[in-house]
C-alpha cells in the first residue's frame, strides 16, 4: 500500500472530523461519529504498518468501506454543508482509484499509465 | 476529553507518523525489499516508484476530472495548490520515465521528487473546508 492513498484518507478522515459539529444535530450522530472516529483511530496503525513494509490492503479497504458509508449516510442530511459533501465524495472517488492502480502497478510495470495532468 | 480534541489529538498524531513514513520513502522507496517484482520492472527501486507514482498519479488526475466536470467548486487558493500538486506529479512521472527506459540512473533525483510530490499531495488537506460553520448558536 503506498503512501498516496493513506494520505487521500487521511485528508477525508480531517474533513470528516470537521463535520461532526453539524453531524451531533443531524440525527445521524451515533452511527456517523462511531465511523468517523474508527476512520481516525485506525490511521496509526496503517501509517505504522505502511513504514514497516507490511501488508495494510485490508484495512484501507476496510476504512475506504467506512468512508463510503459516511459519505452515503452524510449525503442524505441536507443540513450538511453541500461543500463539504462534494468534497468527501471527490476524495472517497480518489482513494477508490488509487487503490485500483495500486492493484494494477503492483501486478505490472507499464510507464504509459503515466501520462501528463494539465493544470486547470 | 471531548470527541473533537480526540480526533485533533489523533490528527497530530498521525502527522507525525505521516513524517516519519515520508523518512522512509526518501530512504529509496524499498520499504517492502523482499517482494517479488511484477513484470516490466527493472529492480525493486523501479517497481516501487512505479507503484507510488501509480497511486498518487490516480489521486491526482481524480481530483483533477471531479474539479474540472465542476464536481467540486475551487477557489484560487484551492486552484493554485491543486496545480502545484498536477506539477509535481509530472515532473515525477518523467523521471521515472527516464529511469524506466534506463535514460537516467538519477535515483536521488527521482526519490526527491517522489517525497516532494507526497509531501505536496499531504498539504492538500490544508485546501479542504475542515473548519465547517457550527450549526449550534454560540452560547449566551
Amino acid at each position: 500500500m503506498s503512501p498516496a492513498i493513506l494520505t487521500v484518507i487521511s485528508i477525508i478522515a480531517q474533513i470528516l472530523s470537521g463535520l461532526i459539529p453539524q453531524l451531533k444535530l443531524s440525527g445521524l450522530t451515533a452511527s456517523i461519529l462511531k465511523l468517523v472516529d474508527e476512520i481516525v483511530t485506525q490511521l496509526p496503525t496503517l501509517w505504522a504498518a505502511l513504514s514497516s513494509g507490511g501488508s495494510t490492503t485490508l484495512e484501507v479497504t476496510a476504512a475506504l468501506l467506512a468512508i463510503q458509508a459516511v459519505a452515503k449516510e452524510a449525503a442524505a442530511d441536507t443540513n450538511l454543508d453541500p461543500v463539504t459533501l462534494a468534497w468527501v465524495q471527490t476524495l472517497d472517488t480518489a482513494a477508490q482509484k488509487a487503490l485500483a492502480a495500486d492493484t494494477a502497478a503492483q501486478a505490472n510495470v507499464d510507464p504509459s499509465t503515466l501520462t501528463d495532468i494539465e493544470p486547470l | 476529553m471531548t470527541l473533537r480534541e480526540k480526533l485533533s489529538h489523533h490528527w497530530s498524531t498521525w502527522a507525525l507518523l505521516c513524517a516519519v513514513t515520508l523518512l522512509f520513502l526518501g530512504a529509496g522507496c524499498q520499504v517492502k525489499a523482499t517482494a517479488k517484482l511484477p513484470p516490466g520492472a527493472l529492480n525493486t527501486f523501479d517497481a516501487d516508484s512505479y507503484r507510488v507514482l501509480s497511486d498518487a498519479h490516480a489521486v491526482v488526475q481524480s481530483i483533477h476530472d471531479d474539479a474540472a466536470a465542476g464536481k467540486v467548486t475551487l477557489n484560487d487558493g484551492q486552484t493554485a495548490l491543486i496545480n502545484h500538486v498536477i506539477a509535481d506529479d509530472n515532473t515525477a512521472d518523467h523521471l521515472y520515465k527516464a529511469y524506466h527506459a534506463n535514460a537516467s540512473g538519477d535515483t536521488t533525483a527521482l526519490s526527491q521528487a517522489i517525497q516532494q510530490l507526497i509531501s505536496d499531495l499531504a498539504s492538500l488537506s490544508t485546501a479542504f473546508p475542515t473548519q465547517t460553520a457550527p450549526a449550534t448558536p454560540p452560547a449566551k
